[in-house]
C-alpha cells in the first residue's frame, strides 16, 4: 500500500464501500419494514488496521466487519413460551365458545326449555287423563324433547369430529413445519460454513419456529454449526439437523377412538403441555366429551325413571308393560390394552332390574391369577361383584340391573368396560306412538280418570334421580352449562392474558429488533453524507494527482 | 425506549379493535336487553338463572292448573248448590206431610213433587263436562248414577298440582256428595218377603245382649221391623213369679180384654201364652237377656200394625199398685209406664225404595253403638237368604252397611208419601237432615278448596312477580348503564381512529 496520494485514494475507497454497504443496508431494513418476524440489522465498522512502513504509521480506512442482526436471544425464546400457551388457550377458548354455543339456555332456547315444556305437558295430562288431544301435545313434546337430546348429542359429536380434523391437520402443519425447519437449517449451516452470518434465513427459521411453537410445545437447541435440533412435547425430536421425523395421528379405541398423537409408534398426547394440539385435545377430552357423557347420563336417566313408571302403568286402551322412550342398551368392550383373546357381549338388560340401573361405569377386571373376576363400580370406586370364578360363555353376575357375558379366554388384569349411557343421548327417542297407550292410570279399574302415574312422573320433575341422588334433571343439566361457561370464561381470560403478554412481548421484541423509519432516514442522511464526503475526497486527490501529472 | 413504526401500528390497531371488542359486546347487552348472553358471561349464576327460568315456566304451568281446578270446583260447586236447593225443597214437602194436617191426598200430590226432585238430583248427579262425568272419579266416561240411584264411579281424586309442594283435589266424588255414612245406622241391603226365621241378638251400649225371635208370625220386614220395635216389658227373671192379679189389655180403640194371672200362668213364657191365646190382636213374645237369661216381655199389635198398646192392671193381688212386686213389675196402674216403647235401644225402619224393601237399624239414642248378630234358622249362616241377608253369624260378614244413598232416601221418602206411611216420612225427615249435613260438610271443603287456590294463586302470582325480578337483576342489562358506557365507547373509538389517522401522517420521509 502506498503511502501519500495514492493511499488517500484507496481511504477513500474504503469510505465509500462502507457507507454503500450502509446504505444498502438501511435500504434492506427500510425494505423490510414491515416483513414479520424480520430483525433490523446493522452494519458493524471499525477503522482499517494500521500499516507500519518503517517507523511510519499509514492509515488503512474503513473496514466493514459484518452485518449483524439486532437480536436478544433470550425474549426469542419468552416469546416462543407465550406463543405455545397462546396456541393452547387460544384453541381452546375458541372450541369453548363453538359448546357455548351449543348449550346456550341463557337465551331459553336449550334443552332446560324443552324439558319444562315436557313437565308442563305431563302436568296438563294430568288434568284431563282421558283428553286425547292433551297426549297428543305431550307426545309432540316429548318428541322435542327427543330432537333436542339427538340434535344436542349430534352437534356435539360434529365438534368433535371437527376437532378431529383440526388435531389431524395441526399434525401435517407440524410435519411441513419441521420439513421446512429442517431445509433452512440446511441453508443456514451451508452459509455460515463460509463464514458469513446467515442473516434473513435465520429470521425466516425464527419465524417458522415461532409457527411450529403456536402448534405443539417445542425446546430448540442451537447447534454450532448454525442448524437448530427441535424437540416437540417434551422431547421427541422431530428436527435434527437436516433430517426429520413425522409425528401421525392413530385412533385410540380406550378412548372413544379418538386420534392419539404419535412420534414413531409412541403416543406423546399425554406430553403434549401447550399449543394449539393440546388446546384441542383439552378442548375434545375434558370438556366435548364430558358434556357428551354428562348429556347420556341425563337422556339415560330420563329414559330409565320414565320407562318404569310407565311400563306400570296402563293407557287409556287398558295396556300395560308400553314404554314411553327407547330402552337403554348395554355397551361394553374390551380393553385394547387385554392380553387375552376373550369378547364380551351385552345383554338386554331385564324388565325387571331396569329400575336398578345407576348410569355409572362399570370394569370387569380379571384377578391377578386370571380365573377370577370381580366387577368393580369405576365412578364410584366400589366392588359390585366379588371375586368370583370365571366361565367363559356363562353371563357375569348380574350387578345393578345389568347382565353381560364374556366369551373365550381371558388373561390376568384382563379389564372389560361396561355402562348404560355411552350412547344413549343418539338412542334417546320416544318409542311410544299411539297416545292411548300413554300410562297414565295406574290400574286399568280406574280408567279414564286416573292420573296417578302421570302425577308420578310429574313428581320426577323434582326427585334428586342422579348424581348420587343429589342432582334432579335440571340441576343436573345447569350445572353442566354453568361448568361450561366456567371453563369457557376461564379460557377467555387466559386466551386474554396471554394475548396480552405476547404482545407486551412482541413489542418488546419490536423495540430491540424492528425497524424504525425515522431511525434508518437519519442514517439515511448520515450515510448519504459520509459517502458524498468520501467522494469529495476521491475528487480532491483525483484534482492532486492531476496537479502533479501536469507539472513540467 | 426504541419505538418503531410498526410497533406503534400495532398497538394502534390492536387497541382499535379492542375498542370494537368492547362495543359489540355492549351493542349486545342493549340489543339482547341481557348482561349474561353466554355461559362463560356469569358462570356462577347460571345455576341460578336457569332454575328462575324453570320456576317460571312451572308458574306459568300452575297458573293453567290452578284456572283448570278452579273450572272444575266451580262447576262441581254449581252443581251442589242445585243438591242444597233441591234438599230445601224436600225438606219442606216433608215437614208439611209430616203433620196431622196432612192426608192421603195431600201426600200423593207431594210426591209427585219428590219424583220430580228425585230426577233433578239424578241430573245433578250425573253432570257431564264436555266427555267428562264429574262425579265418577276416575271413571270419567261411566255415568255416575243409574236411574235407580245407584253410584257407578269410585272414590278417586283428581290431584292437581297447584304449587311446587301444593296440591289440590279438584273434583267431588258422587260418593261423597251424594251418600253420607254414620256408623250407627245401619241399612240392610233389599230384603226377601218374608225375610225368613232366626233370632236377633241386640247389644245397644253396655246392655246385655237382648235376643228377639223371628217367627213364620212375623217375618214380612215390617213385622220384623214391628217386633223389633214393639214396646217392652221390665226384665223378669225366667222362672219368676210375676204376680197374681188382672191384666187389661187394648189395641188401639178395640175393645179391651181381661186376663186374670193366677199362679198357674205367672211365668213370662206362660203369661205370653196367655195373651197370645187371647188372640185379639196382640202378640206377646219373649225378648231373651243372653247374660242374664232373664226375660222380657215384647208386645206387638198384629192385626193393625204399629197401632198403640195400651195394658193396665186392674187388680193387683198384692194390692199394692205403686210399688214393683206382683204384677206391678209389669206394669203400675196410675203410672201405666213400665212398657217401654223401643225397649231395646234400636229402632228398625222399612226403606221402601224402587229396588224393594230394606230394614234400617238406628240408635234410639243418637250416637249410642250397638252391634246386631243374626242367628239363621235355615242354618245356613253363609248365604244370604233368610236372616242371613242381615247378617252372616258364622263368617260375621255383615251385610248391614252404614252408607246411606240420597236417591235411597229420596225413593223412600216418594214411596212413603204414595202409601201414606207417616212413620217413612218422619225417618226421611232424620235421614235427609244426615245427608244435608254431609252436603253442607263437602261444599264447605270445595269453599275450602277454593279458598286454598285462591291463596295459591296469590301466592303464585307474587312469587312470580319475585322471581321475575330476580332473574332480571341477575341478567338483564341496566339500560342507562349500558347505553352510558356505549356513549363512552364510541367517544373513545373516535378519538382513538383520529388519534391513529394523526400518527400515521408523520412520516419523515416527508421531511427529507
Amino acid at each position: 500500500m502506498g503511502v501519500g496520494l495514492l493511499g488517500t485514494l484507496h481511504v477513500a475507497k474504503t469510505a465509500l464501500n462502507a457507507s454503500q454497504t450502509a446504505i444498502k443496508t438501511t435500504a434492506h431494513n427500510v425494505a423490510n419494514a414491515n416483513t414479520p418476524g424480520y430483525t433490523r440489522q446493522r452494519m458493524n465498522v471499525s477503522s482499517g488496521d494500521p500499516v507500519l512502513l518503517g517507523n511510519l504509521v499509514v492509515q488503512s480506512g474503513v473496514v466493514v466487519d459484518g452485518i449483524e442482526r439486532i437480536y436478544d436471544s433470550f425474549l426469542g425464546s419468552q416469546i416462543e413460551d407465550a406463543t405455545e400457551d397462546l396456541g393452547r388457550y387460544g384453541t381452546l377458548n375458541t372450541a369453548l365458545s363453538h359448546l357455548e354455543g351449543i348449550f346456550n339456555d341463557v337465551q331459553g332456547m336449550g334443552l332446560g326449555t324443552v324439558l319444562d315444556d315436557f313437565f308442563s305437558s305431563l302436568q296438563d295430562v294430568a288434568n284431563d287423563p282421558a283428553s286425547v288431544s292433551l297426549r297428543t301435545v305431550l307426545l309432540s313434546k316429548a318428541q322435542s324433547l327427543e330432537d333436542r337430546i339427538n340434535s344436542l348429542d349430534s352437534r356435539l359429536r360434529d365438534e368433535i369430529t371437527n376437532i378431529e380434523s383440526q388435531i389431524s391437520g395441526e399434525v401435517t402443519d407440524i410435519n411441513s413445519l419441521a420439513t421446512r425447519i429442517a431445509s433452512l437449517n440446511d441453508k443456514v449451516q451451508d452459509l455460515e460454513a463460509s463464514g458469513q452470518t446467515a442473516n434473513d434465513l435465520r429470521d425466516q427459521r425464527e419465524l417458522l419456529l415461532k409457527e411450529l411453537a403456536a402448534k405443539i410445545n417445542t425446546t430448540v437447541l442451537e447447534e454450532s454449526n448454525g442448524s437448530v435440533t427441535v424437540l416437540a412435547a417434551g422431547g421427541s425430536p422431530i428436527v435434527a439437523g437436516t433430517s426429520t421425523t413425522s409425528l401421525s395421528v392413530s385412533a385410540d379405541s380406550d378412548n372413544y377412538g379418538y386420534y392419539d398423537v404419535q412420534f414413531g409408534s409412541v403416543d406423546i398426547s399425554s406430553r403434549i403441555a401447550s399449543g394449539n394440539l393440546k388446546g384441542l385435545i383439552e378442548a375434545r377430552d375434558s370438556n366435548f366429551q364430558d358434556a357428551l357423557n354428562r348429556l347420556n347420563t341425563l337422556a339415560a336417566s330420563i329414559t330409565k325413571e320414565f320407562n318404569v313408571l310407565h311400563y306400570a302403568g296402563y293407557g287409556l286402551d287398558s295396556t300395560t308393560t308400553n314404554d314411553l322412550f327407547n330402552v337403554l342398551t348395554t355397551t361394553s368392550a374390551a380393553k385394547s390394552t387385554n392380553t387375552g383373546t376373550a369378547t364380551i357381549a351385552s345383554n338386554t338388560i331385564p324388565v325387571a332390574t331396569r329400575s336398578s340401573l345407576t348410569m355409572d361405569n362399570y370394569e370387569v377386571q380379571i384377578a391377578a391369577n386370571g380365573t377370577d373376576y370381580t366387577v368393580v363400580n369405576v365412578t364410584e370406586g366400589t366392588t359390585v361383584v366379588t371375586t368370583t370364578a370365571y366361565s367363559s360363555g356363562t353371563p357375569i353376575t348380574t350387578f345393578d340391573g345389568i347382565s353381560v357375558t364374556i366369551t373365550g379366554t381371558v388373561a390376568a388384569s384382563d379389564v372389560f368396560t361396561v355402562n348404560t349411557t355411552e350412547d344413549a343421548a343418539r338412542d334417546f327417542g320416544v318409542s311410544l306412538t299411539d297416545v292411548n297407550k300413554f300410562a297414565a292410570a295406574t290400574s286399568t279399574a280406574t280408567l279414564p280418570g286416573s292420573n296417578a302415574n302421570v302425577l308420578s312422573m310429574i313428581n320426577l320433575e323434582d326427585s334428586k334421580t342422579l348424581s348420587n341422588s343429589s342432582a334432579t334433571f335440571s340441576t343436573y343439566y345447569s350445572s353442566l352449562v354453568s361448568s361450561i361457561g366456567v371453563a369457557s370464561s376461564a379460557a377467555g381470560t387466559n386466551d386474554t392474558a396471554q394475548n396480552r403478554i405476547l404482545e407486551e412481548l412482541n413489542a418488546y421484541r419490536e423495540s430491540i429488533s424492528g425497524v424504525s423509519l425515522d431511525e434508518e432516514a437519519a442514517n439515511l442522511i448520515k450515510y448519504q453524507h459520509a459517502y458524498q464526503a468520501a467522494a469529495r475526497i476521491l475528487s480532491v486527490v483525483d484534482e492532486m494527482l492531476e496537479t502533479i501529472v501536469n507539472l513540467r | 425506549m426504541r419505538v418503531t413504526n410498526s410497533m406503534m401500528f400495532d398497538m394502534l390497531t390492536k387497541d382499535i379493535l379492542r375498542a370494537n371488542e368492547k362495543l359489540l359486546g355492549t351493542y349486545e347487552e342493549i340489543s339482547s336487553g341481557k348482561k349474561i348472553n353466554r355461559p362463560s358471561d356469569a358462570p356462577a349464576k347460571i345455576p341460578s338463572i336457569m332454575v328462575y327460568n324453570k320456576i317460571l315456566s312451572g308458574i306459568e304451568q300452575y297458573r293453567r292448573n290452578i284456572q283448570f281446578s278452579r273450572g272444575e270446583l266451580n262447576t262441581a260447586e254449581g252443581a251442589l248448590n242445585g243438591v242444597t236447593n233441591s234438599y230445601s225443597r224436600l225438606r219442606e214437602l216433608m215437614l208439611s206431610s209430616s203433620t196431622d194436617t196432612a192426608d192421603d191426598d195431600s201426600r200423593t200430590v207431594a210426591s209427585y213433587e219428590v219424583n220430580e226432585i228425585f230426577n233433578q238430583l239424578l241430573s245433578i248427579g250425573n253432570t257431564k263436562v264436555g266427555d267428562k262425568y264429574i262425579f265418577s272419579g276416575y271413571l270419567t266416561t261411566t255415568q255416575a248414577f243409574t236411574s235407580a240411584g245407584v253410584y257407578q264411579g269410585d272414590t278417586n281424586e283428581l290431584v292437581v298440582n297447584i304449587g311446587a309442594d301444593s296440591t289440590i283435589k279438584a273434583n267431588v266424588t258422587g260418593d261423597d256428595a251424594f251418600t253420607y255414612s254414620d256408623s250407627t245406622q245401619l241399612l240392610s241391603s233389599v230384603l226377601s218377603d218374608p225375610v225368613g226365621t232366626g233370632t236377633f241378638t241386640f247389644t245397644v251400649g253396655s246392655n246385655n245382649p237382648v235376643t228377639v225371635d223371628i217367627t213364620a208370625s212375623n217375618d214380612e220386614p215390617k213385622e220384623v221391623r214391628d217386633t223389633i220395635n214393639a214396646p217392652m216389658t221390665q226384665f223378669y227373671a225366667s222362672t219368676a213369679n210375676i204376680g197374681e192379679g188382672t191384666l187389661t189389655l187394648q189395641v188401639g180403640n178395640a175393645t179391651p180384654q181381661e186376663l186374670v194371672v193366677t199362679s198357674s200362668n205367672n211365668t213370662p213364657t206362660l203369661l205370653a201364652a196367655a195373651i197370645n191365646a187371647l188372640n185379639m190382636g196382640i202378640e206377646a213374645s219373649l225378648a231373651t237377656d243372653t247374660v242374664t237369661t232373664q226375660e222380657r216381655i215384647l208386645f206387638r199389635p198384629t192385626i193393625t200394625p204399629g197401632e198403640t198398646i195400651t195394658i193396665d192392671v186392674s187388680l193387683d193381688t198384692d194390692e199394692n199398685d205403686l210399688d214393683t212386686g206382683g204384677l206391678s213389675g209389669l206394669l203400675h196402674t196410675p203410672q201405666k209406664s213400665n212398657l217401654t216403647e223401643n225397649a231395646i235401644g234400636v229402632r228398625a225402619t222399612v226403606i221402601n225404595d224402587t229396588a224393594g224393601s230394606r230394614l234400617l237399624f238406628r240408635p234410639t239414642t243418637e250416637g249410642t253403638s250397638y252391634t246386631i248378630a243374626t242367628n239363621d234358622d235355615d242354618l245356613a249362616d253363609t248365604d244370604t237368604s233368610g236372616l242371613s241377608q242381615l247378617y252372616h253369624a258364622s263368617s260375621a260378614a255383615t251385610n248391614l252397611s252404614s252408607t246411606m244413598n240420597v236417591f235411597t232416601i229420596v225413593d223412600h221418602l216418594y214411596n212413603s208419601l204414595q202409601t201414606n206411611d207417616r212413620d217413612g216420612i218422619d225417618v226421611s225427615i232424620a235421614l235427609l237432615d244426615g245427608a244435608s249435613d254431609q252436603l253442607l260438610n263437602i261444599v264447605a271443603e270445595v269453599g275450602g278448596r277454593q279458598n286454598k287456590i285462591n291463596l295459591q294463586e296469590e301466592w303464585t302470582e307474587g312469587f312470580s312477580v319475585e322471581a321475575t325480578t330476580l332473574l332480571s337483576e341477575m341478567e338483564d342489562a341496566d339500560m342507562i348503564e349500558v347505553s352510558t358506557a356505549l356513549a363512552k365507547q364510541q367517544v373513545t373509538l373516535q378519538a382513538l381512529q383520529l388519534a391513529t389517522s394523526k400518527v400515521f401522517e408523520l412520516n419523515i420521509f416527508n421531511l427529507i
